[in-house]
């Protein structure tokens, strides 16, 4: 999808049309083909008890009250009552067998989504606002639904009802009902343009209110800054301007459907009219008996309200199709790509080689890595520093696969990491970020992430080990204790320790560790300092680090600049050359960060 | 005025609307009238066709009738198009004009409001509170409307028919309403249940996309999409409680309604063979059966949509009675600063009892600039918000070239004062529309270009596919946190007022373009002033006064060596950040 028609999201006339629709809703809708089938009978059930109704007035008019048969007369009034008590239950089971059947496939839909977008490569979370993937999740796939059981299967059923209403009189009479019928397609016809004029407003109708709900909710969220720039006056205007805009459209909408009264009921007045009159005829001639004329006409004031609820939910739910086609759009983005043979080795020393390593993000952009040629041993530490834009994020992505790396450039113990399964690789090579997620819900789950894998031995030994367990102790909470929604009551540094709890918990044999920028107070800031020593222990670990005293701790320290390798040794070793990062080092010496900002007038000066 | 015209909404919203819109909705009744009468006939019509149909009387006679019956719905179809129109005119313009009532009194209200109100609730009052308003004054009236006229015109019609048919096959009828709001009742209960789960929903996909770095890296993407199931499952289970009671509604209702139909199979029997009762008569009468079904479901749905939208007026008629805190009562305009004085001003929220600030005082010149500092909580923002007027002043005075706040304009005040507030918050609009959001017209292409470069922003705004004209937002592009922070302040400085205030906005910013908006500033009028809050020692470089703030005291004012020798917090600040800041 393009960005240029980022606005015109809920525009766009959507190419999904009901069998394409179908067709990509079948897979679900098969597994649950006996609720399906049990629906589709009650339809059929309730319209044949509707249709037999008049049969039997009609019968009891002419075999009971004309013929003057009392017993007769009595025994179709008690089966009246069974046929009404039928159609009762017919309807309900109808109604609601399908709605169970569509929330069932909507469930199976949801999973099927959720699942598929978990597999999506990285770059698309990075392309795609979070709102509007978790809206193709929730409100789109609701969206559907609703469209399937308002939309989809009232028009069957009321569909299966008209036939059963037209079968019904041309039982009683093929003549009567076709001259009562035979202006019924103008008339259809006449209410289908209406209805698609209808669909087009109610499409505008809702743009205009996304738009008048997207400046409140922008007008109350920043009304400080509404307020500082003396715009109240002026967004007062905007607003009546959009709201009055909205009314206009609606008030269209409200004509539109009050026209569509005049063509129904038009139709109802010529069919009923003539069946009256011709039924008139044919029963002066004796070939139609008054209690079937009483039955007929029954049936043709029955024609009328579910012909108008197929056309109100037809364009009703003309529109809801867009949110078919986004929710298919999504299911139609590729996932991570992987190849066949791939290898899975079991135990991983750490050994970490990169060979003429070249990387840009897409063709025609460029190269954000150039021909890095790198080896770590296993259990070493090494510190990687850069100022931003000079490829270090990119690099740890392409170890956790993330993006893929040209063939043969990156070898996990001599393996090409692209013969190893993401999920393979992502088990051994973990993670802390600068800024972690931190899920709603309790510490526990947040370290061991509901992972049944992860015992809850486990993550307490990794809470002692990072000294986080301490820190709760003191501070009187428990693993249990809870955790708003992006960890919004707990502090940056505790946020930090949860992440390295984390790393612990899952154990992975490579670590790669952002070191987090932001300020932390200096007590949570001694506890990480020793909490990196611990999960840095005995294994192979790459630190993006920002503070000098985290970088002297490391084995060896790689300088990356504008995408190139240009220095690497130890401290000590670098320091005495005298470079980039003797530069480096002592632009921060005095203070304890090394700020990207700064370092790069440093470089420039 | 103002609050003559609430008192009328309070008193009677329906009145209030009604009155509003006389025409629209007197029109709208009498078609309905018109149409209920006509739709009460037609029945009878259609059973006098029978009869002659029956009685064998001669074609002639026959087409007559039909040819009435034609007409009486040719006529039910214009009378059907008039209520609508007009009664949809009503009903419509009221709602639009209570929401835009409603927005109007929000944008009146303080910062303080909207801490106690979240934007989501606001919003749900304006559009869904709204709307159940619209429905009781509109359709909730309407159909109750309806419901009593039709009962009124069919009823006699059907005890002139036959009186003691009547009473019989309609004993059941007065239950459906009951019925009805009790189902409607329940039906609201599992609403609400299966919207609360949707919630639920909605946050574990939500933090499932937002977290999805962390699910990938600790490859936990199936345990993940076994929890989404968990709720999404409770939320199908939500979904068939609302779908049963649903599929229950017409179907019970319909029976209740056409056992009416059944009983009069058993009271009519006699009537029919003794002759008393022609067949069209028992045709028509059970077609007034069918047609009480829509009264009494009209009653019932009309009373619960006037619960619905009368606990919905409720909550709009408390946010409509909230007195803003910040009346804009003064008189004063100010055109340019002179002096600045906070006189022993303290400040606590209203809901607590912890003061913010305390007894703070201090003056500043036209020309002369502020730095403020001090740890997270010390007050810093709240002063701000009270100089600009966001927040009311309860203890103390400020004064501006002398005058008390409260008796200069607000709009004089805040064209001389600008806060840029240290959250970054931008429009969905284009960045240049974005940078003129306080100026009376765009920009020109220069002078926002010119901004944007100082501020450090140009190359970056360069770089996007529509450049200035790139959208921001949810929809367009996204700048990070420091690009979004550096446009707030070009936002501020193209403003040019006597008075910079910016609140922590430098910490996006390095050393180099501080200096450049710094002489940007200082290119504007005459007599500009700054005052900055900065956490960073060298925002604070050339600031002539420092005011440090402890705990909402002010703990040290003055040069920066005489705040240096007195204020421990300044000497820790300076102490941690290392290098002095050449200081002249």
């Amino acid at each position: 999808m393009s960005n240029d028609n980022f606005m015109n999201e809920d525009l766009v006339k959507t190419k999904v049309t009901y069998p394409v629709l179908f067709k990509r809703l079948w897979p679900y809708a098969r597994r649950e083909k006996s609720l399906l089938i049990f629906a589709v009978l009650a339809v059929a059930g309730g319209a044949t008890a509707g249709r037999l109704i008049p049969f039997l007035l009609g019968y009891a008019i002419d075999h009971g009250v004309v013929a003057k048969d009392y017993g007769i007369f009595i025994k179709l009034a008690w089966g009246y009552l069974a046929l009404e008590v039928l159609r009762s239950c017919f309807n309900f089971a109808n109604i609601y067998l399908f709605q169970l059947f569509g929330n069932r496939m909507l469930y199976h839909l949801r999973e099927e989504l959720m699942n598929h977008v978990q597999r999506l490569p990285l770059q698309f979370f990075n392309k795609t606002p979070t709102g509007r993937i978790v809206t193709r999740l929730t409100n789109d796939v609701a969206a559907l639904g609703e469209l399937f059981s308002e939309g989809v299967i009232t028009v069957f059923s009321q569909f299966i009802v008209i036939c059963s209403v037209v079968i019904a009189m041309a039982v009683i009479s093929w003549k009567l009902a076709l001259i009562s019928l035979i202006s019924a397609p103008i008339f259809i016809g006449a209410s289908l343009y209406l209805s698609n004029k209808i669909r087009d407003i109610l499409r505008e109708q809702k743009k205009k209110l996304s738009l008048i709900n997207a400046f409140i909710a922008e007008n109350l969220n920043g009304i400080k800054v509404v307020q500082l720039y003396n715009r109240v006056k002026r967004n007062r205007q905007k607003f009546e301007n959009l709201s009055v805009d909205y009314r206009n459209t609606n008030m269209r909408s409200i004509y539109a459907y009050a026209a569509m009264q005049p063509i129904m009921n038009l139709f109802n007045a010529v069919t009923i009219t003539s069946a009256l009159y011709f039924g008139g005829l044919l029963s002066a001639e004796n070939s139609l008996a008054i209690g079937s004329l009483l039955a007929f006409l029954m049936n043709v004031q029955d024609f009328i309200p579910p012909l108008r609820e197929i056309l109100e939910k037809y364009q009703q739910f003309q529109n809801s199709l867009t949110s078919a086609e986004r929710i298919f759009t999504l299911m139609d983005e590729h996932r991570e790509f992987e190849l066949e043979n791939l290898q899975k080795p079991e135990l991983i020393r750490g050994d970490l080689e990169i060979r003429n390593l070249s990387f840009q993000y897409e063709a025609n952009l460029p190269f954000v890595l150039k021909n890095v040629n790198l080896h770590f041993q296993p259990g070493e530490s090494i510190a990687l520093v850069g100022r931003t834009g000079s490829g270090k994020s990119t690099f740890i992505s392409l170890l956790q696969r993330f993006y893929d790396a040209p063939e043969k450039t990156v070898f996990i113990d001599g393996i090409p990491v692209e013969r190893i399964a993401r999920e393979e690789i992502r088990h051994h090579v973990g993670v802390v970020q600068q800024d972690n997620f931190i899920f709603r819900g309790n510490i526990r789950d947040n370290i061991g992430l509901g992972d049944p894998k992860i015992s809850e031995d486990q993550i307490r030994k990794a809470c002692e080990t990072t000294g986080y367990m301490r820190l709760l102790k003191r501070t009187g909470r428990d693993l249990l204790s809870p955790v708003d929604e992006r960890g919004a009551n707990l502090s940056v540094g505790e946020r930090q320790l949860i992440a390295f709890a984390r790393i612990l918990a899952f154990n992975p044999d490579i670590l790669i560790l952002d070191e987090a920028t932001a300020n932390i107070d200096s007590e949570s800031e001694h506890i990480i300092q020793e909490a990196t020593k611990e999960i840095t222990k005995g294994r192979t670990s790459i630190i993006i680090a920002h503070r000098l005293s985290t970088i002297e701790q490391c084995d060896r320290i790689v300088v990356l600049n504008q995408g190139e390798v240009m220095e690497v040794g130890t401290h000590a070793e670098l320091m005495k050359a005298q470079g980039m990062y003797y530069q480096f080092a002592s632009a921060g010496a005095k203070s304890p960060l090394i700020e990207d900002s700064k370092a790069e007038q440093k470089s420039e000066a | 005025m103002q609050s003559s015209d609430n008192a009328r909404l309070f008193k009677s919203p329906l009145w209030y609307y009604i009155r509003n819109n006389p025409r629209a909705f007197s029109l709208g009744m009498l078609f309905l009238l018109l149409t209920n009468s006509l739709d009460g006939i037609y029945p009878l019509v259609m059973g006098k066709a029978l009869d002659q149909i029956t009685a064998q009387v001669p074609m002639n006679d026959i087409a007559k009738t039909c040819l009435i019956f034609f007409i009486v719905m040719l006529s039910l179809a214009g009378t059907r198009m008039a209520w609508r129109s007009f009664f949809g005119k009503y009903h419509t313009y009221a709602q639009e004009h209570l929401r835009q009532k409603i927005f109007n009194h929000i944008t009146s209200l303080g910062p303080n409001f909207f801490h106690k109100n979240q934007v989501g609730e606001l919003m749900s009052l304006l559009t869904n509170d709204v709307q159940s308003f619209r429905q009781a004054i509109g359709p909730g009236v309407l159909i109750l409307a309806d419901g009593l006229i039709l009962i009124a015109i069919l009823l006699p019609i059907m005890i002139s028919l036959n009186f003691s048919w009547t009473w019989k096959t309609l004993i059941f009828l007065p239950a459906v309403p009951f019925l009805i709001m009790k189902v409607m009742k329940l039906i609201h209960v599992n609403y609400k249940t299966q919207q609360d789960r949707f919630s639920e929903l909605t946050g574990v996909a939500q933090e499932t996309v937002g977290g999805i770095r962390v699910i990938k890296s600790f490859a936990q993407e199936g345990n993940r999409t076994a929890l989404f199931n968990g709720v999404s499952s409770a939320f199908e289970k939500a979904c068939n409680k609302v779908a049963k009671v649903d599929a229950l509604f017409m179907p019970v209702m319909e029976f209740g309604v056409t056992s009416g139909s059944v009983i009069l199979l058993f009271v009519a029997k006699d009537d029919l063979y003794s002759g008393a009762v022609t067949i069209g008569t028992f045709f028509a009468f059970h077609r007034y059966i069918q047609k009480m079904v829509w009264p009494m479901t009209a009653l019932g749905l009309g009373f619960s949509y006037f619960q619905k939208g009368t606990a919905s007026f409720e909550r709009i008629k408390e946010v409509l009675q909230t007195e803003t805190d910040i009346p804009d009562n003064g008189t004063i305009e100010i055109t340019k600063f002179e002096t600045l004085e906070f006189k022993n001003v303290s400040y606590k929220h209203k809901s607590s009892t912890v003061y913010v600030l305390k007894d703070v005082s201090f003056t500043l010149r036209a020309g002369e600039s502020l730095g403020i500092m001090g740890p997270v909580g010390a007050g810093k923002t709240t002063l701000l918000h009270l100089l600009t007027r966001l927040y009311p002043l309860e203890e103390g005075q400020i004064l501006v070239n002398g005058h008390r706040i409260e008796d200069i304009t607000q709009e004089s005040l805040r064209k001389t004062f600008l806060l840029v507030p240290q959250e970054a918050f931008l429009f969905s609009e284009s960045i240049s529309e974005n940078i003129s959001f306080g100026l009376e017209g765009r920009a020109s292409a220069d002078i926002i270009e010119k901004m944007t470069e100082t501020v450090d922003l140009n190359r970056e705004i360069q770089s996007l596919p529509h450049q200035f004209e790139s959208q921001l937002g949810e929809r367009g592009v996204n700048l990070s946190g420091g690009q979004k922070q550096r446009l707030t302040i070009a936002r501020g400085l193209i403003m040019r007022t006597p008075v910079l205030i910016l609140d922590d906005s430098l910490s996006a910013v390095d050393t180099r373009t501080e200096k450049a908006i710094e002489a940007e500033l200082a290119k504007s009028a005459s007599g500009f002033s700054r005052i900055i809050v900065a956490h960073r020692l060298s925002s604070l470089k050339t600031v002539d006064k420092l005011l440090i703030l402890r705990d909402g005291e002010v703990e040290a004012q003055g040069t920066y060596q005489q705040v240096l020798g007195v204020s421990p917090t300044f000497q820790k600040i300076v102490q941690i950040q290392g290098q002095e800041p050449t200081h002249e």
